[in-house]
């Protein structure tokens, strides 16, 4: 499972899901970061690097889709992305995917499947690394 | 009866059948044919009539064209009666000698007829002073020759008497020379002294061309013929052979019938102009009736277009049909009760509309516009009518009728149908958005219960409570699971879809299915694909979220042990057929007619969409879903996928 050194960022506007699911990855030892909209994790992101970012598309202000995109515009690094959302149609998945979405989750999702999902990514990432 | 009055009697009936077209019973030398009529049209007369040949000298030249020697018997009230009736329908005029069957005794008399090519109808008048001399004249030819002959044949020429007689008498020998005159021909014709007959009669240079003198003398009876003098008068004459002082002569009789064939020229006029108007209502879709106003309303007349209703005349007037049995017995009481509310107010013309009974028991529907026809008394005598078959106008206002009514019906349908779609077009748009505004919830409640999961593991609690909160902990979940499965149909059922069709190999499919389900160990499972059926086209993503659903009835249709049995077999269409059976409770009749339609269910909990997108995922998916099941027994649902996708990716 995932190691201390990796951190996660959570987007989502829903305050009680960000907390509940801080909680339960922060017990598996992530470092957690959480934003309620797409600004903030945007900013988040600037400042700091995250291994994983874990989005909801429908959001206040800078939808899912357009963090994506400006994600993949910006060329952010080795960055992780792992939607979760309770909007789910094939569209927005494929979508997403095309915006450079690693993972696709539709709420609500069992919490060690999300765990598995994301730390899957970092095995992934890792390898990324080391094929570098 | 005499070789001669049969031969009459025959040409009689020939002149008889040829107008009257009636069947004719000669077999006894009678006529009978006439009773039914006679007791028809005069009500009173005797049932047996008997026809006798006429009185051949007087008037049969003149019955060429028209029956004029009519030899019928009626009473005078009766006749008195038909008088009164012939002058309300202008009826045609004509001359006949009737003679009673039983006391013999002869009367001439004026007709007024009737005549009809089938059936007839002749009606008699008792004898009008008007035409009196006509009927005399008849009567006085015969009479005077043979008051002539028995003078001439005794040697008495006695020429006073034979002068008083109103007729042209002249004997001529066989050149045609004038031996003898009286004093009528004198009158008449000038002076015949040393004149052949031609000359003294028409001024002719020659013999005539058909002398019926000649035929006289060569064939020795007597000679009926008409002929026109040079002042145009019409004379009717009778040529006989004699002996004359020694020799054998001519005798000729005649008298002047001009008023006789005016009469008679009037009457043909009449009666083909009757013809003709007869002819025209025949073909017109106006049926003409005459009802006497007695019980029933015996038919005395109707036209011949009554056979639109299917009836021919003679159902009518030898039938013995009377109207009222043709009137539709529902209407009887309504049509008597408005003409006599017309009568009473004195209406004389009135119209009323009612059903008819057909020949062929068929309702039409007719417009009768009626006259009342009245005795000198005032009182009602007969109603004559004109019938319009107005059945189409009738069935047409009734489908207008109902077509209105059907109209404000499906008007109501479809607007209530429209309403319906508004609602569930709301409600889905609804179901979408607390579709999605639940699932951030039901995440959040699963995060928890992970969590306290976790927290009761390491919290070192005892173990009897801590299985109990894990217990309650796992029923969280699996309602959570529950409300995820409600939300996925809420959104599943509400949003647009487009089926994106890819090769599916079903046996994979439905494995892959049957083990994500969950289904309870109690229930025993089987999947089974027949050949032909292994690989189809079809959109994954929705035939799972059908079949699923079919899977999960099935499920909580058997709350004990049962069996599950999905097969797939290809269909007579090129098709694959998915049947998905269960050996549970089964769905009664009453649920299963509404099966398919969202937000009805018949389990305890649920809201009913799950059947509804199985058949919304089908039906865009090019199939459709049939269900057979018996309470008690077990349900079986089948989905029908058509054999390709129009749009496969």
């Amino acid at each position: 499972m995932g190691a201390p050194e990796y951190s996660v960022l959570l987007v989502d506007d829903d305050l009680d899901l960000l907390e509940t699911m801080k909680a339960i990855l922060e017990g598996r030892g992530y470092r957690v970061e959480t934003s309620q909209t797409g600004e903030d994790a945007l900013e988040k992101i600037k400042e700091k690097y995250f291994d994983v970012i874990v989005l909801d598309l429908v959001l206040p202000g800078i939808s899912g889709i357009e963090l994506l995109s400006r994600l993949e515009t910006n060329r952010i690094p080795r960055v992780r992305k792992i939607i979760l959302t309770g909007h789910s149609t094939l569209e927005n998945a494929v979508q997403a995917l095309n915006l450079g979405a690693d993972a696709y989750l539709i709420k609500p999702v069992m919490p060690e499947d999300l765990v598995k999902a994301i730390a899957d990514q970092i095995d992934k990432q890792q390898q990324e690394i080391l094929l570098i | 009866m005499s070789t001669s009055d049969c031969v009459e009697l025959k040409s009689l009936l020939a002149i008889r059948e040829r107008l009257f077209d009636m069947p004719i019973d000669t077999s006894k030398g009678e006529l009978n044919f006439y009773e039914e009529l006679c007791r028809k049209f005069s009500g009173s007369a005797e049932t047996a009539v008997s026809v006798y040949p006429s009185d051949r000298g007087a008037i049969k030249p003149l019955a060429s064209s028209v029956p004029f020697d009519l030899l019928e018997y009626f009473e005078e009230t009766a006749a008195s009666d038909l008088l009164q009736r012939s002058l309300d329908g202008g009826l045609v005029k004509a001359t006949a000698s009737l003679a009673s069957a039983h006391s013999g005794k002869r009367v001439f008399v004026l007709c007024c007829i009737r005549a009809f090519k089938k059936p007839s109808a002749v009606l008699v008048l008792s004898s009008p002073s008007d035409f009196e001399y006509l009927a005399e004249y008849t009567k006085s030819i015969s009479q005077y020759a043979s008051i002539a002959i028995s003078l001439i044949r005794t040697a008495h020429l006695e020429q006073t008497l034979l002068d008083t007689i109103p007729a042209y008498v002249y004997i001529k020998d066989q050149s045609f020379n004038i031996v003898y005159y009286n004093r009528h021909f004198s009158e008449t014709f000038g002076s015949p002294e040393n004149k052949k007959c031609y000359q003294a009669l028409k001024g002719a240079s020659k013999q005539c061309p058909s002398c019926p003198s000649l035929q006289a003398l060569s064939g020795g009876e007597t000679v009926r013929n008409e002929w026109i003098s040079r002042r145009g008068k019409a004379y009717l004459s009778i040529h006989r052979k004699i002996q004359f002082q020694g020799s054998e002569h001519l005798l000729t009789i005649g008298i002047d019938v001009t008023d006789l064939k005016v009469l008679e020229a009037q009457l043909t006029d009449a009666l083909s102009e009757l013809s003709e108007l007869e002819f025209i209502i025949n073909k017109s879709p106006a049926v003409t009736f005459l009802w006497r106003n007695e019980e029933g309303w015996p038919v005395e007349y109707v036209t011949e277009n009554t056979s639109v209703f299917g009836y021919s005349p003679k159902d009518f007037m030898l039938g013995g049909i009377k109207f009222t049995e043709i009137v539709h017995p529902e209407d009887i009481a309504r049509i008597s009760s408005e003409v006599g509310a017309h009568s009473l107010k004195g209406e004389d013309a009135f119209e009323q509309s009612y059903r008819i009974i057909t020949k062929d028991c068929r309702t039409r529907w007719v417009r009768d516009y009626t006259w009342v026809r009245r005795d000198n008394s005032g009182k009602i005598t007969h109603y004559q009518g004109i019938l319009l078959d107005i059945t189409d106008e009738v069935l047409a206002k009734e489908v207008l009728k109902e077509y209105t009514l059907n109209l404000e019906k499906i008007v109501l349908e479809r607007t209530k149908a429209l309403r319906e779609a508004e609602r569930m077009a709301a409600i889905g748009e609804t179901a979408l958005m607390v579709g999605h505004d639940l699932r951030n919830p039901l995440q959040v409640i699963v995060n928890l219960a992970y969590s306290m999961r976790e927290s009761v593991r390491s919290s070192g609690i005892d173990e009897a409570e801590r299985a109990r909160i894990e217990k309650s902990l796992d029923t969280l979940v699996n309602q959570t699971d529950y409300m995820n499965k409600i939300v996925s149909d809420l959104t599943d059922y509400s949003r647009p879809v487009e089926p994106k069709v890819e090769r599916i190999d079903l046996t994979d499919f439905l494995e892959k299915l049957v083990g994500d389900a969950k289904i309870p160990r109690r229930i025993r499972v089987s999947i089974a694909v027949e050949e032909g059926a292994g690989e189809i086209r079809s959109d994954p993503s929705m035939l799972r979220r059908a079949l699923t659903n079919l899977i999960t009835n099935a499920v909580q249709a058997m709350p004990g042990e049962g069996c599950l049995s999905i097969a797939a077999r290809p269909t007579r269409e090129g098709g694959t057929a998915i049947t998905v059976s269960d050996t549970g409770i089964g769905i009664p009749p009453e649920i299963k007619a509404r099966l398919f339609q969202p937000f009805l269910t018949g389990k305890p909990k649920g809201m009913g969409l799950g059947l509804s997108v199985v058949s919304r995922f089908v039906e865009l998916l090019g199939g459709e879903v049939s269900c057979e099941s018996e309470v008690g027994k077990g349900s079986s649902f089948t989905i029908g996928l058509p054999p390709a996708h129009p749009k496969p990716i």
